[in-house]
């Protein structure tokens, strides 16, 4: 057992470094890169907490996807208008003025940071003893329509935090189209390479397949529409990078259609429900199993795609951020 | 400790071996091409020998299949990119290291 608890303290401490390091990392492209690994070593956390459903999609979104989009945007600053160099330039003339400043700023805000510690504790000392909701969950699982604990909460009994997700995730798609460099449909694509493209050839029926499977898994064991949905969206991602677009592009309103069809399904069945004499989000007991495979395939589309447009419209396609680094170092 | 552990450390630890020697040659080495060829390293040998390790205690044959996928995707996906980065780094222009 002490090795276990070795490796849960090593996994925690590493945790907290990699978190300073990502914050304190004058460097960018440095931050990024932690931020990465920080996904790496949090998902590994996850698993030892005996949760493999955030720890995959961790994995996938948080640091595979997230990580992607962060140093593409790295990419970018650092390329265009050479950003870095004139925030640089301008820090030194302000600094004088800014040390007095920094004094009063720095406390505030260890003042706001052990306040937020210390109601976080205070939540953690609240929590119900005895593992938690567990016994809740358990006892209620009859009426959930799925087998599986979490999918039951994640959809049923804290439907409330999926739907505000998946509409979260839509309001970012909104930001970056509204703001986007290149409008939907960007107009050029990436090259590609024959080693790249065999590779992809390979890879992305496995990722169609995986992403189907863990869709439907989710029923009954880990899995379900963020997992599927983030595989289906590395897929398209990798597609992309192929200079291979989906199928259909010039019919932009398939897309707009099927970015808000997660989020408008799962709404729509919610406020539909509730004129026969339901509450919000709460589903008829013999209609559950199936409206949650309803809801859930809809999501998966949904999130897929939003993640792909989010890569697609703000990705500066051109040299990747690794090589300006590299050259650095020269 | 049954010979079917012993197995199992065995390889585990010389996995470790090659992914310690991998992450020191990442550190350690002096330009791009050569921090490459450590990686590889330890993604073709350090996670071939434990997933071998990890066969050994397999419970079933559809888990070592399974184990056995990884490891191809793994090498399938570091050799493409490693081959990726080597290639927009000779063509963006650095060269590889000479010893002086």
């Amino acid at each position: 057992m002490w090795m276990f608890s070795f490796f849960d303290s090593l996994v925690g401490l590493l945790l907290l470094w990699l978190a300073w390091g990502v914050l304190a990392s004058k460097d960018l492209f440095r931050s990024v890169v932690l931020f990465i690994v920080f996904g790496l070593l949090m998902s590994m956390a996850w698993v030892r907490l005996m949760a493999p459903d955030i720890a995959l999609a961790e994995a996938a979104i948080g640091t595979g996807l997230t990580g992607v989009l962060l140093l593409d945007a790295v990419g970018f600053m650092s390329r265009g208008s050479q950003g870095r160099k004139e925030v640089e330039g301008e820090e030194k003339k302000k600094k004088k003025r800014r040390l007095v400043e920094s004094t009063a700023i720095r406390c505030g805000f260890v003042a706001f940071l052990i306040a937020f510690g210390a109601i976080l504790v205070r939540g953690v000392m609240s929590l119900p003893g005895d593992g938690g909701l567990a016994g809740h969950v358990e006892a209620n699982m009859e009426i959930s329509g799925v087998i599986h604990p979490v999918t039951a909460v994640l959809l049923n009994f804290r439907g409330y935090d999926t739907l505000l997700e998946i509409g979260v995730l839509l309001l970012a798609v909104f930001g970056v189209y509204s703001v986007g460099r290149s409008q939907p449909p960007s107009p050029a694509l990436p090259r590609s390479h024959p080693m790249l493209s065999g590779l992809t050839g390979l890879l992305i029926p496995l990722m169609i397949l995986m992403g189907g499977y863990l869709f439907w898994v989710g029923a009954y064991a880990p899995g379900g529409a963020f997992q599927a949905g983030a595989i289906l969206g590395a897929a398209g991602v990798l597609l992309y990078l192929n200079g291979i677009d989906l199928p259909g592009r010039d019919h932009e309103w398939i897309y707009r259609f099927s970015l808000v069809l997660g989020f408008g399904l799962f709404l729509g069945v919610a406020v539909s429900l509730v004129g026969s004499g339901n509450r919000l989000l709460e589903y008829p007991r013999h209609l559950a199993g199936s409206l949650i495979v309803l809801i859930e395939a809809a999501l998966t589309l949904s999130i897929a795609l939003v993640l792909v447009e989010l890569y697609r419209s703000s990705s500066s396609s051109g040299e990747s951020p690794i090589f300006t680094e590299m050259r650095k170092d020269e | 400790m049954s010979f079917r552990d012993a197995l199992s450390f065995a390889f585990i630890v010389a996995g470790m071996f090659f992914f310690l020697a991998g992450t020191l040659g990442l550190l350690r080495f002096p330009d791009v091409y050569g921090r490459l060829h450590a990686l590889t390293k330890a993604d073709n040998l350090g996670l071939g020998l434990t997933i071998i390790g990890l066969i050994v205690q397999a419970g079933s044959w559809h888990e070592v299949l399974k184990l056995l996928l990884i490891w191809v995707l793994v090498l399938l996906a570091s050799a493409t990119a490693s081959f990726l980065i080597a290639r927009v780094a000779l063509n963006s222009g650095i060269r590889p290291w000479r010893p002086r």
